[in-house]
């Protein structure tokens, strides 16, 4: 991940000067996904967009991002084996697919919140 | 049409049924001449990858950077139909004018001298456009457009809901609008104005020139990039590079609240001022409010119940960020294929509302 041109990582290094830690641990947590779905969508979907141009409340298909059909079942797929979540609900799945934001939501809803210690990494590797 | 409905009325029309509206706000005008693609591409911030009869959604922009226009443009062979929100057909046709690189080789018309633009939008909107054209409109694809016996038939939308948008010529549309109406009676069809098309589009995360629109925000803050290219120059772009090469501090959020919000009303969190709504509605669906603020970039993601806002009239309250689309649509699940008005209650629809993303206040 290009962490030079991706704003939300780089903002959350100043996260623990401007809230409190556990709204800072809540946004890093956000922050860490949306760069990974962002991440997602560059890397195996070839959205030809650098990271900071991928706004969060973007769509993800016919405007936006202008993914189709076949994206979806990728986007399905990877869910599975990049992050490890199975979605067979179809009309969940139509709900959550609609921007890179309901993608995060999803995700997030799908893994479980870390435990003292376990907070996603900072961008410059130290410990939140 | 029919006697005005309360805002719920109109809303729950275009959420669950259909809503005939007439959109005055919308300009409608018809690019043409030699010199029409180089205008446009000259100022449009989008890459003109747009085939026949599809519509391109993009922006205009003014040399500051800040959204001029809400557009759609259709390519009609080697002219162009552009829909536009925001400014008039006469501040327009001065916009380009001032930018396009050759005037003198472009001609815009104004269509609404001579037309009238009606709109139908509901999940059933294209059983009764089918009704009252032809069964093939059923088929025409998110972001086109036909012809329909002297009218033009665009499908677009900016409420969630199945939408298309009628230029009809002046001299057919009282005759259109009254079998519309007529037909209309087997889909309960109600009538929509501005304000709920306004909060329909604010519920699912639409952007409104009219509002947010002109509340001093760059498409970055807006979250509107996907409108435009870096890859190439067009009015506004040296603003909108040099603004992201020094990095937006702000950022669009949407957000609900039980009481009412106003736009203006600040955010905070705590006692550090987060910023302000540049959007905001009743929302008799959601049962509260919801709004869009402009916040500190750090602070504005979905999911947070953090924050206030103070609203002039009922003080400090709070709101939770959340992300938009702030329903399930009904669109999203009916389907020409196997839905009909009239046996809707034979295949039940998941809710309107899915209480695990808590969109409601």
């Amino acid at each position: 991940m290009d962490t030079d041109t991706d704003p939300d990582m780089d903002l959350s290094l100043d996260l623990d000067t401007l809230m409190d830690p556990e709204l800072a641990a809540q946004i890093r947590r956000r922050e860490h996904t949306l760069g990974r779905v962002r991440e997602l969508l560059i890397q195996h979907l070839y959205v030809r967009r650098e990271p900071d141009e991928i706004d969060p409340d973007c769509p993800l298909f016919a405007t936006g991002l202008a993914l189709d059909s076949v994206d979806a079942v990728e986007l399905v797929v990877l869910l599975d084996t990049e992050l490890g979540i199975k979605l067979a609900d179809e009309a969940l799945l139509r709900g959550a697919l609609r921007t890179v934001n309901s993608l995060v939501d999803l995700i997030l809803a799908h893994t479980p919140e870390p435990g003292p210690g376990r907070e996603p990494p900072r961008p410059d590797g130290r410990q939140p | 049409m029919s006697p005005a409905l309360d805002l719920k009325a109109q809303v729950e029309a275009i959420r669950y049924r259909v809503a005939l509206s007439e959109p005055d706000h919308v300009a409608c005008l018809r690019l043409s001449g030699p010199g029409a693609f180089a205008a446009l591409d000259a100022l449009c911030p989008a890459q003109l990858f747009v085939r026949d009869c599809q519509m391109l959604q993009t922006l205009l922009l003014r040399p500051d950077g800040q959204p001029l226009a809400d557009l759609y443009v259709c390519r009609d062979d080697e002219e162009f139909f552009l829909l536009a929100e925001g400014p008039s057909a006469p501040e327009l046709g001065a916009f380009f004018r001032e930018h396009a690189p050759d005037p003198s080789a472009i001609t815009l018309s104004d269509l609404r001298e001579g037309h009238t633009l009606l709109t139908l939008s509901g999940p059933y909107a294209w059983e009764l456009l089918a009704a009252v054209s032809t069964p093939e409109v059923v088929g025409l694809p998110y972001n086109s457009f036909c012809r329909l016996a002297g009218s033009v038939c665009f499908r677009g939308g900016k409420t969630g809901e199945y939408g298309y948008d009628l230029l009809v010529p002046a001299a057919q549309a009282a005759a259109l609008r009254e079998r519309i109406l007529d037909a209309g009676r087997a889909f309960d069809l109600g009538t929509a104005d501005l304000e709920a098309l306004d909060l329909c589009a604010l519920e699912n995360g639409f952007f409104n020139v009219r509002s947010e629109g002109r509340a001093g925000l760059d498409p970055i803050e807006l979250q509107l990039q996907w409108r435009l290219s870096y890859l190439k120059d067009f009015v506004g772009s040296a603003a909108i590079q040099e603004r992201r090469r020094q990095g937006v501090g702000r950022r669009v959020a949407w957000v609900v609240a039980a009481g009412p919000l106003a736009v203006g009303d600040p955010v905070d969190y705590g006692e550090r001022r987060l910023g302000a709504l540049v959007n905001a509605a009743a929302s008799p669906l959601l049962g509260g409010s919801v709004g869009l603020a402009a916040l500190e970039r750090a602070f504005a993601h979905p999911g947070i119940d953090r924050f206030t806002a103070t609203n002039q009239g009922t003080g400090r309250a709070p709101l939770r960020t959340v992300s938009p689309p702030l329903l399930n649509n009904r669109s999203l699940h009916v389907s020409p294929q196997r839905h009909r008005y009239a046996t809707r209650h034979e295949h039940p629809l998941p809710p309107l509302f899915d209480p695990a993303r808590g969109e409601r206040p």
